[in-house]
């Protein structure tokens, strides 16, 4: 044995380890210490604990900003602000900014005029603007941020957009909630009681942005400067936006935390778009417009003349308020009519209690869901091992709201879409549903300019072809979840595989759009069209079916499951506000330990009847999808097992 | 590296024959006993012989004389040489007998006058150091004569006084046949022109060699892995969870063959040039239970049937020229070949296209490489390569330097310097429709990558102490990173070692790994190491449930959480088809191991490692959920392997494999998940 040998013989294993971890530590132990909460991991901000709201003077700057912006940019705008509770604040539109917007999908060149695509050059662009700034505002939290870009991320046929055999955006349909025809959402100028209606439902065109203070959403601003109110189809492909750019320089100092923005949030492992208009932002500092002329009125929407206050999420006048039964569950919040609870807890009407829930029981069902809302891992929220945001809707047979709540910060679009859901599930699995949309007038699509028309559609088609196709003709002997509608409403079945056939309640690929979805759309054409282009239209119902049904229209996507009490429907309890499994989830688990602490009979469908059992064209739908790692700190799995 | 050695021993053997076969007759010429043989000499042909006072063995012995001597006969008694053993007119008798490979002791010469011949033939050109041929010169009486040692590592040269090297043989290749041998055409074990011992084309050349490989390799596997049910259909009703059943069973059947074509001589010198052709042809099988994870559609069912002809080599090799008597040479190799990064294969080991330049240098004490390759497609569910599809955009340059006996004797150490260069920007889908590049995380956006891997490897013994043991350190950056959406600055660290000693016939080793894991995805640096194509031999490689297995990364993309026959958890979209991670979590490895040579035939092995996460940022953020244990569990494995015949030609490989999961794996696949197992057998029949 040579020196060396000796030297390192019995010294070898130490030496090796020692010398080697040293190497590898110090190329994996770099990077500590950003300042920068968006290079951050952990995401750590102030968020203020009292109510918070824009005053006038802010709502002017931000308008005066996005002003300084398009005019620097040599793009005239239509400029909307909204509060978080989607008042308008002012919609202001520069002199040469053009008053209407080009409505399209851009996916259907060449074939008959489809859904909404007809009402191209017929809105005007301050409804748009106001569309981008609800749902800017509508869609966010202190725990995540989503811009109408993101929206456009999470509607398409296929997650993410453009990648062959990915399933549909998970918010697939979202786009036809906060309808102005709804009888949940309010209406009216001025700063009032919330969630108010939008005008166009939500938007997917980029421009529409979050407003925060002090971390927290205090509204919403939409900017239309490229006369276009259309989606990004091809998100992957960062093409910049003019109304993009314009909209988020305008919120300088009103900016959304960096790390709670949508591309910050990671869904199923894809990172949705926040903004393309990062690197091109135009330095601002104006804090007064150019013309208060220019703040135009938008009959029910906006009063012209002067930028107004919005109204404080929390505070009772906003329409969102702290429980104050504190029965709903821990932190819940209810939905008020600026004063008190505006759906307390009440018994069912269809059927009538002892069958129907009682209010007892609808009080134990939302406070067993917002109990398991509270346990569940976020799957849209920052920072990590956040609790899920949900609103809670449960309805009777017919639609009758029988209670609502929400967690503190659920994004509001939700507490619209949680009863779309609900009403949805209590619809189609109810004996009459095949006949009531049987029973549905025709709808024409009208085409540009008006009144030409396109295509008409006959509703009870949709129910033929789900016959046909294996999914019933919503006859009552199967149990629907949302999610097991969703999954034959889509363009593709199954969901997103390339060259396969739609599902029974959607439109062929080749004629579909985010802006034509099927009878999803279909249903509430003629009421949404007439309170778009007449907004000042009393009625309240969507649909044609007897309100309160389906009032505020059908949703699409998950979460949302049927109640039965011993094998008879009884209602339904939707669930929205966060990611879809979460949102089943809390539906399904909330509902079975509800009915598992009531021991009244109440429980989710019987497995046998429930969707999951239909196998239309050899596929087996699914009835609900619990999410990986349902729970905060704990490593349960499989928590909907058996349920 | 080039030498072949079972070659160059079975043409020895074919020698030695030759050489008894022609002396024989004549040697043991049954002279009448007490004969007075005129003339008559003999030569020594074994290392020394003995010398007798008389005929007979238990006789005092007076000499030992070293081989190679001339010794004058004066008296034969049956195969009882009286021999002059000095001018003294001292007299001994030597005996000849049989020696090894069926020559004797002792050749008989006709007559002094015949050694002139044998001189004339090796004359000017005769070596220094060969062993002189010259008339014995008598030793001090009743002592040994002692030889000089004997250097093992020497090949002896031979001696030019030997009258069988004179010889002339015309084809050296057919001699046995010409002697009146006999082989079936198919039979490998003897000559044969389908194995390269005998010249084919002879119109073409004289010393073209063609060998034809077939080998059947062919695996039973059944494994659970954590399943996803699939999001759009389930294939049961009641399927209300994220995961599904986790059952699985694979059948995969290569037929590997191989066709080479050599000229030159096939012993220690190497060839002048070889084209070699190996087509693989596949057939694979694998059942699972759920709807989804075997295509991207869930309509296509829970069994897939596939089957690839890929092809795994395809060059020519020229060697361009000898720099030295020992056959040292620079030799260049272009096409489809093998290439191995290191003595483990944790950096690069593929079949890719390319163009190698590679020699060696100072009795091949140093080798060198130096290679571009352009890594081919591969076909998704053999793993093969996939020649129609072409070259993927990525680059592999590599330059790297062997030193043997360095720093110690029985110690090889290897630097490289190996750079990456992806240039994928466009969007692939694999055979099954999944989405590989880019990968189905963070953006989506296309993004490229330059990585330099700065290496040092080595394996070899330090005194009784095996190690094998590879560094690299991992330097570049990447257009944009998905999760970032920004440019990120690669640096990255790897070390694996591996300690063994050897107690009779027990082999127990220590293994040791640490990748380094990236601290925070967003910060602009990306410290998780990956490599290029990685596919170790270490911690009981494909018996280990963890390398063995790709773990899919179920609500954190389309990704993989480690790829099948990967130690790195780098979360890649697959190893073969997709693009390195380096915003991985890392891994820190510590094992035990032990292989127990039962047999000749039959080897058991089992090991034991403790996994850990370097840092699991990247994985919370990945699946929007906090991992607060970085603990990824224990993998144990045991299995055999048994040669029936003592040889290569059947080999049959079983192992069982299982990994119990950490609280960080809990985290991400749940606290009741069955076990997680591998079991597998492999059957390998060679020809």
């Amino acid at each position: 044995m040579n020196p060396l040998e000796r030297l390192l013989e019995p010294s070898l294993r130490t030496l090796t380890i020692a010398l080697l971890s040293v190497l590898v530590a110090s190329c994996g132990g770099g990077g500590g210490g950003s300042s920068s909460s968006s290079s951050s991991v952990t995401c750590s901000f102030p968020i203020a604990t009292t109510p918070q709201s824009l005053t006038a003077a802010e709502t002017e700057r931000i308008i005066a900003q996005a002003e300084q912006a398009a005019s620097a940019l040599g793009a005239p705008a239509t400029i909307a602000v909204v509060d978080r509770v989607g008042n308008v604040l002012g919609v202001y539109r520069m002199g040469s900014a053009p008053t209407t917007a080009n409505l399209s999908s851009g996916r259907l060149p060449g074939v008959p005029v489809q859904g909404l695509d007809g009402l191209n050059n017929t809105i005007g662009s301050d409804l748009a603007a106001i569309a981008k700034a609800v749902t800017g505002a509508y869609l966010s939290s202190s725990g995540n941020a989503f811009s109408t870009r993101t929206a456009s991320f999470i509607i398409q046929e296929h997650f993410p957009p453009t990648v062959n055999n990915q399933a549909s955006g998970p918010l697939f349909g979202v786009q036809f909630s906060q309808l102005p025809c709804g009888d949940f959402v309010t209406r009216g100028v001025g700063a009032t009681t919330g969630p108010k209606r939008s005008p166009l439902g939500l938007a997917g065109d980029p421009g529409g942005f979050p407003i925060y203070k002090n971390g927290v959403v205090v509204g919403g601003i939409g900017v239309l400067a490229d006369g276009v109110y259309g989606i990004d189809l091809n998100p992957t492909s960062g093409a910049t936006d003019a109304d993009e750019r314009i909209a988020q320089s305008a919120l300088a100092g009103f900016q959304a935390p960096d790390c709670i923005r949508a591309n910050r949030i990671t869904l199923g492992g894809q990172i949705p778009s926040y903004s393309n208009a990062d690197g091109s932002l135009v330095s601002v500092s104006a804090s007064t417009v150019a013309n208060a002329a220019n703040f135009i009125a938008v009959p029910t929407y906006f009063t012209a003349g002067v930028a107004l206050a919005g109204k404080a999420y929390g505070n009772t006048d906003s329409g969102f308020s702290a429980d104050a039964s504190g029965t709903l569950g821990a932190g819940a919040f209810v939905v008020t009519n600026g004063a008190t609870n505006r759906f307390p807890a009440v018994a069912s009407t269809n059927p009538a209690p002892a069958t129907g829930l009682s209010a007892g029981e609808v009080t134990q069902i939302i406070n067993s869901a917002i109990g398991v809302a509270n346990q569940a891992r976020a799957q849209i929220r920052r920072p990590l091992g956040a609790p899920a945001q949900v609103t809670v809707s449960i309805v009777d047979v017919d639609g009758n709201v029988l209670g609502v709540a929400r967690t503190s910060d659920a994004p509001v679009f939700g507490a619209d879409v949680s009863l779309q859901k609900a009403r949805t599930a209590a619809f189609f699995s109810k004996a009459s549903a095949g006949a009531e949309i049987t029973a549905a007038p025709n709808v024409t699509y009208s085409d540009d300019p008006l009144p030409a028309t396109g295509p008409t559609i006959t509703l009870g088609d949709y129910v033929t072809a789900s016959s046909s196709f294996g999914s019933t003709a919503f006859n009552g002997t199967k149990a629907f979840s949302a999610r097991a509608i969703g999954n034959i409403a889509r363009p593709l079945f199954p969901d997103g595989i390339n060259g396969s056939p739609n599902g029974p309640l959607s439109k062929p690929l080749n004629i579909w759009s985010p802006f034509s979805t099927g009878l999803q759309l279909d249903l509430v054409y003629n009421g949404l069209t007439t309170a778009i282009l007449t907004p000042n239209t009393a009625s309240t119902n969507c649909t044609a079916t007897p309100a309160p049904t389906l009032s505020n229209g059908i949703q699409i996507f998950p979460g949302a499951v049927p109640i039965y009490r011993s094998g008879t429907l009884i209602g339904a309890i939707g669930v929205s506000g966060d990611g879809v499994d979460q949102d089943d989830m809390i539906a399904l688990l909330g509902l079975s330990r509800a009915g598992n602490t009531l021991g009244t009979g109440v429980s989710n469908a019987p497995a046998g009847i429930r969707a999951d059992t239909l196998s239309p064209q050899g596929s087996g739908l699914r009835y609900i999808n619990c999410p990986q790692s349902p729970f905060i700190n704990s490593d349960q799995q499989n928590v909907c097992a058996g349920i | 590296m080039i030498v072949n050695t079972s070659k160059k021993h079975l043409l020895t053997l074919i020698n030695a024959a030759l050489i008894a076969t022609l002396v024989q007759p004549h040697a043991y010429a049954a002279e009448p006993k007490g004969a007075q043989p005129a003339g008559i000499q003999l030569q020594v042909l074994s290392p020394t012989i003995k010398v007798y006072a008389e005929p007979l063995p238990d006789a005092l012995l007076l000499y030992e004389i070293p081989k190679g001597n001339l010794l004058d006969v004066v008296e034969q008694q049956g195969t009882w040489f009286k021999i002059k053993v000095n001018t003294q007119q001292q007299y001994g008798w030597v005996h000849q007998e049989p020696w090894e490979f069926g020559e004797l002791t002792l050749s008989v010469l006709p007559n002094k006058g015949d050694v002139s011949f044998a001189q004339e033939q090796v004359g000017a050109t005769e070596p220094k150091d060969a062993p002189q041929t010259k008339q014995f010169q008598p030793a001090v009486p009743n002592t040994i004569v002692t030889l000089p040692p004997i250097d093992p590592d020497q090949v002896e040269a031979p001696s030019p006084n030997l009258p069988r090297e004179s010889v002339p043989i015309l084809d050296r290749w057919r001699i046995m046949q010409a002697l009146g041998f006999k082989f079936p055409w198919y039979d490998p074990f003897n000559q044969n022109h389908l194995k390269g011992d005998l010249p084919v084309l002879k119109e073409w050349g004289e010393d073209l060699f063609f060998n034809i490989g077939v080998i059947s390799d062919t695996v039973f596997e059944s494994r659970r892995v954590a399943t996803p049910v699939a999001n759009q259909i389930s294939t049961a009703p009641g399927a209300n969870n994220t995961y599904g059943g986790g059952e699985q069973f694979v059948f995969n059947q290569n037929i590997i063959l191989s066709f080479d074509l050599q000229k030159g001589n096939t012993t220690f010198k190497p060839p002048e040039y070889e084209f070699k052709f190996s087509p693989v042809i596949n057939y694979n099988f694998a059942d699972v239970r759920e709807a989804g994870v075997l295509n991207a559609n869930p309509r296509k069912g829970t069994t897939r049937e596939d089957g690839f002809i890929g092809v795994q080599e395809l060059f020519a090799d020229v060697h361009l020229r000898n720099v030295s008597d020992r056959y040292d040479f620079d030799s260049i190799r272009v096409g489809i070949q093998p290439f191995i990064s290191d003595f483990r294969g944790f950096l690069f080991q593929d079949t890719p296209f390319g163009v190698r330049l590679f020699g060696n240098r100072d009795n091949n004490r140093y080798q060198y490489n130096l290679a571009w390759f352009r890594r081919l497609e591969k076909d998704t569910n053999s793993g093969l390569n996939d020649v129609g599809q072409g070259l993927r955009k990525d680059d592999v340059f590599a330059a790297n330097l062997y030193k043997q006996d360095f720093p110690v004797r029985g110690f090889t150490s290897q630097v490289s310097l190996t750079h990456n260069r992806n240039d994928e920007k466009n969007r692939e889908y694999d055979t099954n429709d999944f989405l590989v590049r880019p990968a189905l995380v963070g953006d989506l956006r296309p993004h490229t990558y330059n990585v330099t891997y700065l290496g040092y490897t080595g394996d070899g013994h330090f005194g009784k102490w095996s190690l094998s043991t590879s560094s690299y350190l991992a330097v570049g950056s990447d257009s944009r990173s998905p999760i970032a959406q920004k440019r990120q600055d690669i640096f990255a660290g790897f070390h694996a070692s591996e300690l063994a000693r050897d107690f009779d016939w027990i082999r127990v080793r220590a293994n040791l790994l640490l990748a380094s894991g990236d601290k925070n995805p967003y910060d602009g640096k990306s410290t998780g190491f990956d490599a290029i194509l990685e596919n170790p031999q270490f911690a009981g490689a494909s018996t280990s449930y963890y390398i063995r297995q790709t773990i899919p990364l179920i609500g954190g993309g389309g990704i993989g959480l480690s790829g099948r026959n990967g130690l790195l958890p780098s979360l890649r979209s697959s190893p073969i088809q997709g693009q390195s991670n380096f915003a991985n979590p890392g891994l820190f490895l510590i094992g035990l191991g032990a292989d127990l040579d039962l047999s000749p035939q039959l080897r058991v092995f089992g090991n034991i490692s403790d996994l850990h996460f370097m840092n699991t940022s990247s994985l919370g953020v990945l699946r929007n959920e906090e991992i607060p244990s970085k603990h990824l569990g224990v993998d144990a494995s045991v299995g055999f392997h048994w040669r029936p015949l003592f040889n290569q030609n059947i080999i049959i490989n079983g192992s069982i494999g299982a990994l119990a999961p950490g609280d960080g794996l809990k985290q991400l696949y749940g606290n009741d998940q069955s076990t997680l197992y591998s079991a597998l057998i492999n059957a390998l029949f060679t020809y």
